[in-house]
């Protein structure tokens, strides 16, 4: 089956994407297709590099590059969430002639086009929000 | 291209956590892939149907304006709850006139309907 995912909360403020995360490798260990993530509201925050996870705690950012470098599953954040948030790649740094930029190189910056695009195309749809 | 029933459930207030307006705009990029698109207000949500918003003094996009266009983009199922309605206080003559006002059998059914639920 092949799912589509949505997370709209960060991982600090409530359980949900963590609760995304573990869902996602349940459902491919049990074999289902994962066609995208889609990160909205201040679930955009899981990827900004500027962020530092203590030692001892679950590193989202880090387990969610690993499902995306180890089976291809894109990772994508609403462009308008993300912007609004201070989470920006290098073209959008040039863009809007700021100082840095900070986006993760596993994840991209997207349009909503392509959360009505893995809404329509996937059998399944869940999002976990906060 | 795959014509689904998409519900959009929009629960939130209309300007309190920067949610409503980007989830009504998730609603009209939906509807321009040439969806079935209902749209249900419940909750805190139905405030956002309130007539008469106007946020233009604080440069924020008013919400009753972008519902405005739905019909433009035949988003033509719109719906608010009744009982949120009712436990806000705010009557049926309060809200924009395209919004059907169903109880929670009807919700349930209209729910039963769709390939996809969304929330805000």
């Amino acid at each position: 089956m092949k799912i589509g995912i949505a997370v709209y909360s960060d991982g600090l403020s409530s359980p949900a994407s963590h609760s995304a995360l573990m869902f996602a490798k349940a459902a491919l260990t049990q074999g289902h297709k994962i066609s995208r993530v889609f990160f909205y509201h201040e679930g955009a925050h899981v990827a900004n590099t500027l962020s530092v996870t203590p030692q001892d705690e679950p590193n989202l950012q880090n387990q969610w590059r690993e499902l995306h470098y180890s089976h291809g599953i894109e990772l994508g954040i609403c462009i308008a969430t993300a912007l609004r948030r201070g989470i920006v790649n290098q073209s959008e740094q040039l863009r809007h002639n700021l100082k840095s930029y900070n986006l993760d190189d596993a994840f991209d910056l997207i349009g909503l086009g392509q959360l009505a695009d893995m809404a329509i195309t996937s059998d399944r749809f869940i999002t976990f929000d906060s | 291209m795959i014509t689904k029933n998409i519900l959009f459930l929009c629960r939130q207030t209309p300007y309190g956590d920067y949610r409503a307006a980007p989830a009504i705009e998730s609603v009209l990029v939906m509807a321009a892939f040439d969806q079935r698109i209902s749209v249900l207000f419940r909750d805190d949500g139905v405030w956002q149907l309130l007539k008469d918003q106007n946020r233009n003094h604080e440069k924020r996009k008013t919400i009753s304006k972008m519902l405005g266009v739905f019909a433009e983009y035949e988003i033509q199922d719109v719906y608010a709850c009744r009982n949120s309605l009712s436990i806000r206080n705010v009557s049926e003559d309060q809200i924009l006139d395209f919004a059907t006002i169903i109880n929670s059998e009807e919700q349930k059914n209209l729910i039963k309907r769709q390939n996809i639920v969304l929330n805000d």
